[in-house]
């Protein structure tokens, strides 16, 4: 049964999504390019269909010309609670992790037109809106026993690799600052890998390296793209819609990367703990220009063209700390006396900072939407998104090395990523003069090409609602399930029989409130 | 994916008991429609017959015509059209001259006594003067350098026994723990630093504050001030560029690459993690790597004693005997333990 249900989905289009690592510049591109929940909560519980129907708060966002359908002015706000899960198997061990807040995803203001038709044939709606794009929110908790490989060991082939030596990593040191340019050197300032006693140099060691290492790692995200919409949308007859939206977009996005180890049975380093913090901020601009036309008075179609959103400058700045736990590491002192290192203070990464320019994909959607006369609706939405068009570059770097910039992370983009088409089905149920019942499917296709992996990372969200709508207010409540799979590299050595991978499944649920008043 | 399914089939349900309804409902669309509430999704702008035609304007009064006109909304105010009396272009030059008037002499002749505006004892009842300031910006009403300030340097009430240097007894709203303690012991009222306002002087910090850009609380400085050159702010060290090209990626560039991972890119097996055996090992002859000094010294040690030349290092002799089937348990590992050599002892973990 399970194939069958699969095989009519994959007939409607590839089905995987990537909850990506954002460390990698493409990546973060991609993060900053996925939304998921972008409507209101009646929309929601529809499976996010929004670009044929109108007459909602989340036109302004969507296709501004489903302003176009109002005959009255409204308010409108959303809230939802929302609980992001991840389960994760690493090394044999299972792990869980939970992050649970409450958000307001949208709220605006339409000013419509009145209900009679003016002596012009025109009609037309303004709206302001806030809504919430993207959001950065999944969790990721792994732990095991690691028996062949250690964080260090990263370190250390990166250390192998440069030919750097002690005096070199030393050099990296800013001892005004207390800061190490590079994370081998802050090993080597922690005491955590030494140089070979007879080169100085390669190979690097670590204590102990045979001894199975105890892993856990977290990783936190928080914040979000927000957007300020402003759109007009115009109705000529009843018949044909237009409507252009201005988006003004920030994104504030804060990654924190947790990794803790202890060596069992060590008797000169008991662990380490090492710390990473990424902060991306930065604001964008962005258009859509949208139309919808009914066929008949129970067939509309509609066609959205999103322009690529431009960030101008992108801030980041990345920080990191190892903190190493020690039992006794035998060294010298400044005058040549054998010491015993009983403990070794926290050793930073000196911070990076960088500005770079963002340019999202090119977004069409389009669809179609029956109506059951005035009882209900059955509405689709098609959404073609353009990941390998995503591109980075950095005003602030010399043009050479400029070029090298966005020859290796567009690149990386060209390669990775490919087109992706969503789609989207719900259904409205009018069964009494107030009361209405929604239910949708949703499926974001796979943006991920296959030569990158061969995860299946298929992203499903089934959802379902209740709506109370009086001829003055209304009350939506909506609940969706996401579901998909990934996976996750604390770190990635030359030999991959030494390190492993953590495979993720995510859960994303919100339970929202929405409510408007007509006026 | 059962639960989808379910899920999905219940829809698709939903769908078809709900195409099975309008069949019952076409034909009494009309009145169906009337019994639901309205719904812009759904219904159409009302379309009227006729498409009401402009109100003519007329000197004389109909007493059949209900319709009201507006004559702003119908451009009819802009005409020149003196008669009509409930128009203000009557006494256009009349309203514009008052307008000013009152707006000049608000502005001109106010004082203290004749203007609630200027007077910040006028409460209306209310408990509140007219310049009432929240708790939070409160602190200005201490400066005798702001207009508004309960003992400005420019009021009346400067030199005044309520005001001189007991500002702080006439404003409710803050709270001074210092209150009139004496000028050099208060380290926010300094005598110096608060009512002569220099910078820093006397403040919290002393005379040289070093620590920040604020002057001390009360004086005309309290708020933030770039110009404290005695603040030496330690220099931010920072590295500019692409983050990748020479921080740490610990993902190797991308999150995955599955060249070394065969076709599938899943995590490694557990049979793959077996424990690794003298693999570069660090300990020469048994002994460890003596870590050669480095430029880090924070760090705390111990002396280690010689014994004939040879160190005696004071770190942990565990000794780990690995578990003899695999490792994806919880560690076993026999420990034992003496120190070796130091007057430290630890015992198992």
């Amino acid at each position: 049964m399970n194939r069958i249900f699969l095989f009519f989905f994959l007939g409607l289009g590839s089905l995987s999504a990537v909850h990506g690592q954002i460390y990698s510049y493409s990546n973060l591109a991609k993060s900053f390019s996925t939304a998921y929940s972008t409507s209101s909560p009646r929309m929601q519980s529809m499976g996010g269909v929004h670009s044929t129907l109108g007459a909602d708060i989340s036109s302004i966002s969507g296709n501004p010309a489903g302003l176009g359908f109002y005959n009255r002015s409204e308010v409108s706000l959303g809230v939802g609670y929302v609980s992001a899960t991840t389960e994760s198997t690493y090394l044999a061990e299972t792990s869980s992790k939970t992050n649970s807040f409450v958000q307001v995803p949208i709220f605006g203001l339409v000013l419509g037109s009145p209900a009679e038709f003016s002596a012009s044939q025109w009609r037309g709606s303004f709206g302001v809106a806030y809504s919430r794009q993207v959001i950065f929110a999944q969790p990721i908790s792994i732990s095991g026993v690691n028996n062949r490989s250690s964080l260090l060991d990263r370190f250390i082939e990166k250390a192998n690799d440069k030919g750097a030596t002690g005096q070199s990593l030393d050099d990296e040191f800013n001892s005004y600052g207390k800061t190490a340019d590079s994370p081998e050197a802050v090993a080597y300032q922690a005491y955590l890998i030494n140089p070979n006693a007879k080169t100085g140099g390669a190979p690097f060691q670590r204590y102990e390296p045979n001894l199975p290492t105890r892993q856990l790692g977290t990783a936190d995200n928080e914040g979000a793209l927000s957007q300020w919409d402003i759109s007009y949308g115009a109705s000529y007859l009843s018949k044909f819609y237009v409507g252009l939206g201005l988006h003004f977009s920030k994104i504030n996005a804060t990654s924190t990367t947790f990794w803790q180890e202890e060596f069992v049975g060590a008797n000169y380093v008991a662990g380490l703990q090492y710390q990473e913090k990424l902060v991306n901020t930065g604001s964008g601009i962005s258009a859509t220009l949208g139309m919808i036309y009914k066929l008949s008075s129970n067939l509309r179609a509609s066609l959205a063209l999103h322009t690529p959103m431009f960030f101008d400058q992108m801030n980041e700045r990345y920080d990191a700390t190892l903190n190493p736990r020690v039992f006794g590491i035998p060294s010298f002192d400044s005058k040549g006396n054998p010491i015993t290192i009983t403990r070794v203070g926290a050793v930073k990464l000196t911070p990076n900072e960088f500005t770079y320019q963002l340019t999202t994909p090119f977004k069409i959607s389009g669809g179609a939407a029956y109506f059951f006369g005035k009882r209900g609706l059955l509405s689709l939405d098609l959404e073609y998104v353009n990941y390998p068009g995503m591109r980075v570059s950095s005003a602030e770097l010399s043009a050479t090395d400029n070029i090298n910039f966005e020859n290796k992370y567009n690149g990386q983009t060209q390669k990775n990523f490919q087109s992706a088409l969503n789609i989207k089905l719900g259904t409205e149920i009018r069964l009494s003069a107030n009361f209405n019942l929604r239910g949708g499917v949703a499926t974001w296709g796979n943006s991920y090409s296959p030569t990158y992996d061969s995860i299946d990372r298929t992203v499903l969200q089934i959802s379902g609602g209740l709506g109370y709508r009086t001829n003055q207010f209304y009350i939506d409540l909506t609940a969706y399930q996401r579901t998909s799979k990934d996976a996750f590299t604390p770190y990635a050595l030359k030999s991959s029989a030494d390190y492993s991978s953590a495979s993720l499944n995510l859960t994303s649920m919100q339970f929202m409130i929405g409510g408007g008043v007509y006026f | 994916m059962k639960n989808h399914l379910m899920l999905f089939l219940l829809l698709v349900g939903l769908i078809f008991i709900q195409a099975c309804t309008v069949v019952q409902n076409n034909s009494s669309d009309a009145t169906s429609q009337s019994k639901l509430v309205a719904d812009d999704l759904y219904d159409n702008p009302v379309q009227t017959a006729v498409i009401p035609k402009k109100k003519k304007k007329s000197d004389y009064l109909d007493f059949q015509d209900e319709s009201t006109l507006i004559e702003e909304e119908n451009g009819l105010a802009e005409a020149a059209e003196p008669n009509y009396l409930n128009s203000r272009a009557v006494y256009a030059n009349q309203y514009d001259q008052g307008f000013a008037n009152g707006f000049s002499s608000g502005l001109m002749n106010a004082n203290p006594w004749n203007s609630w505006y200027t007077n910040p004892f006028i409460s209306f009842g209310t408990g509140f003067g007219s310049r009432w300031a929240s708790p939070l910006a409160s602190w200005r009403l201490q400066d005798p350098y702001y207009y508004g300030s309960m003992s400005s340097m420019y009021g009346p009430m400067m030199y005044s026994s309520f005001a001189y240097q007991s500002s702080f007894m006439m404003n409710p709203y803050f709270y001074d723990p210092f209150y009139r303690m004496s000028a050099f012991s208060n380290p926010y009222n300094s005598m110096y630093g608060g009512m002569y306002g220099s910078m820093n002087g006397f403040g919290m910090y002393g005379s040289t504050n070093i620590y920040n850009y604020y002057g001390a609380l009360n004086s005309s400085y309290a708020s933030y001030n770039s110009n404290n050159y005695n603040v030496v702010d330690p220099v931010q060290i920072s590295r500019r560029g692409a983050r990748e090209d020479a921080m740490s990626n610990r993902y190797g560039g991308e999150n995955y690459n599955n060249a070394p991972r065969g076709n599938s890119n899943s995590y490694n097996q557990n049979g793959t993690n077996q424990q690794r055996v003298n693999s570069s090992a660090s300990e020469v002859g048994g002994e460890a790597v003596v870590a050669p000094s480095r430029r880090n010294t924070n760090y705390e040690y111990r002396a280690a004693p010689q014994n004939n030349s040879v160190p005696q290092y004071q770190n942990r002799t565990e000794s780990y005997s690995a578990p003899s089937t695999n490792y994806g348990g919880s560690s076993g590992g026999s420990s034992g333990g003496s120190s070796g050599g130091g007057s430290s002892t630890r015992g198992p973990r």
